[in-house]
């Protein structure tokens, strides 16, 4: 086993050597690029973690935003509401009102048309009794040559017409 | 070629040669620039090249930046989970730790062989690399213990609520346990690597030995031979990967015991 046998021979050179490069290792690379490394490595998760946090601001801003604007849109939804009631509320009762009024001129035009035509009626049968009564004078005075004098024969006709 | 062939090394490719300055000397001590020194210049230039992919520091990162941020997150949360936020002084360490036990694990894996003349050399598969790893991890743990919690540290060997009757037995026993933690973290490493490597080597061997053999049953084991290559590379791979982890992961526990004290 060389590693053995070649002790003595080679120990010098192999602890030299190795001290000398691993020396440098631990000065260049492990003082000297590693700080360097890790250094990178920790501003990249400072870095991360400060876009996260500002992302994660952002996001509770934007959620609060969205908040403020539901609330509004509700508050504006119910205002709309509200006037569209009252505006149906006001048009219903017009149109009540309105309705009632033109109900009541009919009802009072009614009434005067049917008083007027009561009298009409009336006044038609006065003349429809006078004509009568003309009639039977006439026919009477015809047949028998009587002369029935006009009351008689308005009591006559309002007798039969009545019968 | 045939002799040579015939007669393959399975311990070779532990052989450390020198590439240049096989004179080179400090204080009396020969430190020629081996085979070994090389591939750990290989690792800290790959190590170096990975992370500069991660050091353009972009916000959203490419796929390279991934990868690099994705290793060193890896450590940072085994040290975070394990120690706390104490720990985050050793975060550098473990990292360079990790990542060197890792690619030198899978460099050493790299098919160089293919190339006439060259060959990968694994050197976490040698104790005198991983042992000096373990030693350094020890001996980082005793001196946070000790300016840490001074002698205080010592009661890391007397778990709470242990009668004292017990303690004339538990204490030596932790503390045992204790002194054998650099033992048991560089021979695992080494130990790992090589047994894998050789294994590599012998299952390597036996197809060209199979092919060599001009017997009907040659190409048979051949082919079995190298289906098992397959299975063990994909093994070795994994065992790359989890060795730098055990290795990271428990000089992270040690590094806790020292820090928190239990």
């Amino acid at each position: 086993m060389p590693q053995i046998d070649q002790i003595s021979s080679i120990y010098a050179s192999q602890l030299v050597w190795l001290l000398l490069v691993f020396a440098i290792i631990y000065v260049v690379i492990g003082r000297g690029m590693l700080p360097k490394i890790e250094g990178t490595i920790h501003a990249r998760a400072d870095k991360v973690s400060g876009d996260l946090a500002a992302a994660e601001a952002a996001r509770d801003a934007a959620s609060a935003l969205d908040r403020d604007y539901h609330a509004e849109m509700d508050a504006a939804h119910q205002g709309a509401a509200g006037a569209i009631q009252k505006a149906k509320d006001e048009a219903v009762r017009d149109s009540e009102l309105k309705l009632r009024l033109a109900h009541d001129q009919i009802a009072e035009r009614m009434h005067h048309a049917e008083l007027a035509l009561g009298e009409a009626r009336a006044h038609a049968f006065g003349e429809i009794e006078n004509v009568a009564a003309d009639a039977v004078r006439d026919i009477v005075a015809r047949l028998s040559g009587a002369d029935v004098s006009e009351g008689e024969a308005l009591v006559a006709v309002r007798a039969s017409l009545a019968a | 070629m045939a002799a040579e062939a015939s007669a393959i090394d399975p311990m070779a490719q532990f052989h450390i040669d020198p590439v240049i300055g096989s004179g080179w000397s400090l204080f009396g001590h020969n430190i020629a620039f081996t085979n070994s020194a090389a591939f750990m210049v290989i690792v800290l230039a790959v190590l170096w090249l990975f992370m500069l992919g991660g050091m353009r520091r972009e916000l959203i990162p490419g796929r390279w930046q991934v990868a690099v941020e994705s290793m060193t997150s890896f450590v940072a949360n085994m040290i975070d989970a394990n120690i706390g936020p104490k720990g985050k002084h050793f975060t550098p360490y473990v990292f360079s730790l990790f990542m060197f036990i890792l690619l030198a694990n899978f460099i050493g894996l790299f098919p160089l062989a293919i190339i006439p003349g060259l060959h990968a050399f694994t050197v976490t598969s040698h104790i005198t690399v991983t042992g000096v790893l373990a030693v350094m991890s020890f001996s980082i743990v005793l001196f946070v213990g000790f300016v840490k919690h001074g002698l205080k540290f010592f009661s890391l060997f007397a778990p709470h609520g242990t009668p004292w009757y017990l303690l004339i037995l538990i204490f030596p026993i932790e503390l045992v346990s204790f002194l054998v933690r650099p033992f048991s973290l560089g021979l695992r490493l080494f130990v790992a690597m090589t047994a894998g490597h050789i294994l590599l080597d012998v299952f390597a061997s036996f197809i060209i030995q199979g092919l060599n053999a001009h017997s009907a049953i040659g190409p048979v084991v051949s082919i079995l031979s190298f289906l098992m290559v397959i299975a063990v590379s994909a093994l070795e791979l994994l065992i790359a990967a989890i060795q730098a982890y055990v290795f990271a992961l428990l000089t992270s526990l040690y590094l806790n015991d020292a820090i928190n004290l239990h």
